[in-house]
């Protein structure tokens, strides 16, 4: 992964010591509360129901085991023994007190970690792909290019204060992990017979109020001019974004006004006034970054007894079967694959995770994968390079842990905003929802026989768990002072990106862990040899879970 | 008094801003920074041009912005409000792209807190409330470390 360079941490240092300053000075009653607003913002600081939340950047979600103790510790001595992994591959904190905030950013610095522009009107952490670099489909390693983009956007003068924040995601595999389409702006890496590396420029995507799939812009921008090419987009955007509206002022309202051509004209416009000051990439700065992303010491494996010895042991163990077949992946390297650490656990709010575990994994990423853990927006963990070998014994640890919940991919593996509980944007609660439903379907037979599901659960339109893009997804909203949930269902997240299509009226809450039993129902009955949930849902519509839902609830 | 920071100290400002334009361009005092929409009249811009700056809001129509405008010495811009991020924008394409050579000055409902950024899009100089908290600016524009990009 990066590393950082002694320039990177006086950087971070200088950028500390002013915020430091900065909250300092706010809590002198020197800068009033809204002027402090940005500022705390684009650090990471929310004010949130109980205590302020402070949301720590994980660059597309690589996080060494230093990092993890260092989350660890924090979360340990300053927040009550947790913290929340968000569907943005960050780390959140709820209950770390304010005059506490200055000691644990300098910690947070120390192991080379910042919240900076984790919040805020800027540009955001960069995500991407949590298997890049191992997956079997990946046509380039996006992460030298995340770094270089969160290296550009770092502090970037021009865009600290857009008209809203701004997100960009990038891929560098044929099947989109990084939700590209959902973003302000998508990348994917492609590589041209003639013209060598590009990107996909896709924009205008983005969920929350107005869920909107983005629109391509460019087919192929070569990597030498994707800063530039960045650069116009954020230009015409921060010149003509609507700023009178919040809720208007996202890309895609600009580009839903003028049209994805017209966009695009002024785009290009601004490209060719940028690339006149001869701006285009130095072609070893990327080389240079590719170095931190090589290939760690695998170890040369014999993958056919590797795979003898792994086949004895599934049938011997029925329960590591179940995991290895779920929460483990393909890998580019022969002998190695993939490990997913659920955070689903029955009982546990989606993504929470406590310092007995983080300190674990810690400890397990230095013993199993190379010393470097990934978070996921699906708000789980990733240890990427397990050798075979290693599997049963790291699964009967996780077992422990209670990280080993074998359902990755299921109905299980709720995609959860915090909800209520903690944010004061929230309309309704949403993790009393997802443990409810994860209740409801404990039977792992059933979770099993239902397959491949997404259900995301979101409490306010902010729709922070992407409940848009999930086969099955519930939004909460407030209906006079009483919460209600509303389902949505069809959307996908990948190639084929779709937003979900609204059931019908809204559900209260004790009346949805039954909505959700008579969807799934419909889809035993209606499903044809192998078909998916959403493959079912494609060819039938939505009226047939219409009819079945509202045949009994309402 | 206006504070007047330019580069990274506090300085005696030469230039006086004046908020509506006169009828008679000669009425104005040299070092006169001038309402945009008060310089319609180009012919007399070749006697004016040495000693009158021009000052407009962030908002400011890029056509308005004309080769005459940026052979002018001090170009104001006037924010009406620190979350309006369309200053730095203008800023960097008043520097790169129109070339504007002379000062460019920012002045307005600004946060000190954002100077530094003003100043790495192209921005010279700031003019800040009298009460405003030198030591703070100074601070900001010393401390802030320059991008590597």
């Amino acid at each position: 992964m990066y590393l950082y360079t002694e320039h990177d941490r006086q950087d971070l240092e200088a950028r500390r010591l002013i915020f430091q300053r900065q909250l300092s000075r706010h809590l002198e009653g020197k800068i009033p509360d809204e002027e402090f607003r940005p500022i705390r913002l684009q650090q990471g600081l929310y004010l949130q129901r109980h205590a302020p939340m402070l949301r720590v950047a994980v660059p597309y979600g690589m996080i060494s085991s230093q990092q993890l103790r260092t989350v660890a510790r924090i979360a340990q001595e300053f927040d009550r023994g947790y913290c929340h992994i968000t569907t943005r591959q960050n780390v959140q904190f709820n209950w770390i007190a304010m005059p506490d905030i200055a000691r644990v950013l300098e910690l947070f610095a120390e192991a080379d970690m910042h919240s900076i522009q984790t919040s805020g009107n800027c540009i955001r952490n960069i995500t991407s792909d949590a298997f890049a670099g191992i997956a079997n489909d990946e046509v380039i390693d996006p992460r030298p290019y995340c770094e270089l983009i969160r290296q550009w956007s770092l502090g970037h003068p021009e865009f600290a204060y857009l008209p809203r924040k701004f997100k960009i995601a990038i891929t560098g595999s044929r099947h989109d992990r990084a939700m590209i389409q959902a973003h302000d702006i998508g990348l994917r890496l492609q590589q041209h017979p003639q013209k060598g590396v590009g990107f996909q420029v896709i924009v205008g995507g983005g969920l929350g109020r107005t869920p909107v799939i983005g629109s391509t812009l460019a087919m192929f921008i070569p990597e030498r001019d994707i800063l530039d090419y960045l650069t116009a987009i954020l230009r015409v955007y921060n010149q003509h974004g609507r700023r009178d509206n919040k809720y208007k002022a996202r890309i895609k309202i600009l580009v839903k006004a003028l049209g994805i051509d017209q966009f695009q004209r002024q785009v290009t416009q601004t490209w060719q006034q940028i690339r006149q000051q001869g701006s285009r990439l130095d072609p070893f700065l990327i080389k240079t970054l590719a170095k931190h992303f090589s290939k760690p010491e695998y170890v040369p494996t014999d993958a056919e007894a590797a795979a003898l010895n792994l086949a004895y042991l599934k049938q011997r163990d029925p329960d590591f079967n179940k995991w290895l077949t779920r929460n483990t992946h393909a890998h580019k390297v022969p002998g190695y694959r993939s490990v997913t650490l659920s955070l689903k656990s029955p009982g546990n709010a989606p993504g929470d995770i406590s310092t007995t575990q983080l300190t674990a994994i810690a400890q397990l990423a230095d013993r199993y994968s190379f010393g470097i853990a990934r978070t996921t927006h699906e708000q789980n963990l990733v240890l990427a390079d397990v050798h075979i070998d290693d599997l049963f014994e790291l699964w009967q640890i996780l077992d422990q842990l209670s990280l080993a919940a074998p359902t990755i991919g299921t109905l299980q593996d709720i995609i959860c905003c915090p909800g209520l509980d903690y944010c004061s944007l929230a309309n309704t609660a949403s993790i009393p929802l997802a443990k409810a439903i994860q209740k409801e379907f404990a039977n792992l037979d059933f979770v099993y026989d239902i397959g491949a599901l997404t259900f995301n659960i979101s409490g306010c339109m902010n729709a922070c768990a992407h409940h848009h893009l999930a086969n099955i997804g519930v939004l909460g909203v407030d209906k006079k002072g009483t919460p209600f949930y509303q389902i949505s269902l069809g959307g996908q997240k990948g190639n084929a990106s779709s937003i979900g299509s609204i059931l019908g009226p809204a559900f209260a809450e004790r009346e949805i862990p039954r909505a959700v039993r008579l969807i799934l129902q419909t889809y035993l009955t209606r499903r044809q040899e192998d078909e998916t949930f959403i493959d079912t849902f494609s060819r039938i519509g939505i009226q047939p879970f219409k009819e079945s839902v509202y045949a009994h609830i309402h | 008094m206006p504070i007047f920071i330019k580069g990274v100290e506090p300085l005696n400002d030469p230039w006086v801003f004046v908020e509506t334009p006169l009828d008679d361009y000669r009425e104005y005092p040299w070092f006169s920074v001038v309402p945009l929409h008060g310089l319609a009249d180009k012919s007399q811009w070749p006697l004016m041009q040495t000693w009158i700056g021009a000052w407009f809001e962030v908002g400011v129509e890029y056509p308005l912005l004309s080769p005459s405008v940026l052979e002018l010495p001090l170009l104001n811009i006037t924010v009406n409000s620190y979350a309006d991020g369309r200053v730095f924008t203008l800023a960097q394409h008043l520097k790169t792209v129109m070339g504007f050579r002379g000062e460019l000055r920012v002045s307005g409902n600004f946060l000190i807190d954002q100077m530094a950024l003003l100043r790495e899009c192209g921005v010279d100089s700031f003019l800040l409330p009298d009460d405003a908290d030198i030591e703070h600016a100074l601070f900001i524009l010393k401390q802030t470390p320059a991008r590597t990009f």
